[in-house]
């Protein structure tokens, strides 16, 4: 019991220090668990960015993965019906004093080359790739079979 | 002298009056409810009234046997096209599928069958949807083909799919395809469709599911 308010410390200072220099912070942040047979998967989350000036997510890097890239989610209106596809894109824009919401059936880091089975409850670690300044920021993800409950 | 009316009689007679007052209103109300055509039921995805039993089609399910539509007479078919590398829609829906499915009761379940279609059988071959498809539900069918077979099926449904190459990957592709739910009822009729997204809420559908299933 004594021990939690240091391990609170510990964490707390740990993530506002890693979040406090570029002003952007991750909230809400997990990994879908696929089926054994697929080789890919999709990380969500919020990114906010309480700078002045506009930032980019570039991509991330993980240990799990052989890539992990920007991608939206594309609406087309083909012979009158909708058709859903994916596009990689060199950047996810989020705004001054905005957010970047990566959520399912929208806009997310595609994850490439799954280098190992996920389950359910695992913790994976990504480091997201910020511009401008080449920011690295470090994130922990869940890997769920649905979106957490808000 | 005039003998008194007798007492018991009139209470009978109310009672009896009364009595098929009511029995006559309950008739007439019985009547009424019959020929008074009740308000369509309104399905909450896209309807269709065409009473055109879909095409039958013939393809292959996970375990390597043939697999028609037409085994499914009788259920409520919930239909979807997608490929088992799909990152974000796929993955989505069947969890979301998988949802509805719990949503309904066991005997409403057991005439519910949930189909997936591939549109890459070059790499969703059999095994790889017996891997795939019991992750969501174990009851949930995944169904391949040739090119050809696959071709056809997504003509008769009017999907659109093709490949995309990826950027930097000269031997990976993904698929732009179309995102919907097509439920067919247990006559075979394409009866209602859902865009992919709609099935976030799940009550709507199993609502929709509920009339075609009542309705047969």
């Amino acid at each position: 019991v004594k021990a939690r308010p240091l391990l609170f410390l510990i964490v707390f200072g740990a993530a506002a220090r890693l979040f406090a220099d570029p002003g952007v912070s991750v909230g809400g942040a997990w990994l879908r668990a696929v089926p054994p047979s697929s080789t890919a998967t999709a990380a969500y989350m919020t990114i906010q960015n309480s700078g002045t000036s506009s930032v980019r997510l570039v991509g991330a890097e993980t240990a799990v993965a052989d890539s992990v890239e920007p991608m939206i989610t594309t609406r087309k209106e083909i012979d009158g019906q909708t058709v859903v596809g994916m596009e990689t894109v060199p950047h996810l824009k989020i705004p001054a004093g905005g957010r970047l919401t990566l959520a399912p059936g929208g806009d997310h880091l595609m994850v490439m080359g799954l280098k190992r089975r996920l389950h359910e409850g695992d913790q994976v670690t990504f480091v997201l790739v910020i511009e401008p300044g080449h920011t690295r920021l470090q994130v922990t993800l869940p890997v769920l079979r649905q979106p957490p409950a808000r | 002298m005039e003998t008194p009316p007798p007492k018991r009689l009139p209470k009978a007679v109310a009672w009896l009056a009364a009595a098929s007052l009511l029995a006559g209103l309950a008739v007439a109300g019985m009547a009424w409810a019959a020929l008074t055509p009740a308000a369509p039921y309104r399905f909450h995805g896209t309807s269709y009234t065409d009473n055109r039993p879909m095409p039958d089609f013939q393809l292959t399910d996970q375990d390597g046997r043939p697999a028609r539509l037409s085994d499914y007479r009788g259920k409520v078919v919930l239909l979807e096209f997608g490929f088992t590398n799909c990152p974000n829609v796929c993955p989505m829906s069947l969890g979301n599928l998988a949802i509805l499915n719990q949503a309904l009761q066991p005997g409403e379940r057991q005439k519910v069958q949930v189909l997936f279609v591939t549109v890459d059988p070059q790499r969703d071959i059999p095994a790889t949807l017996k891997e795939y498809m019991p992750f969501f539900d174990p009851s949930f069918r995944g169904l391949t083909g040739s090119p050809d077979q696959i071709a056809q099926v997504a003509k008769q449904y009017g999907v659109y799919y093709r490949r995309l190459p990826i950027a930097g990957k000269p031997d990976g592709y993904t698929m732009d395809h179309s995102a919907y739910l097509y439920v067919i009822d247990p006559g075979g009729r394409l009866r209602v469709t859902y865009e992919l997204d709609q099935l976030k809420n799940v009550a709507p559908a199993v609502q929709d599911i509920r009339q075609l299933l009542h309705s047969a």
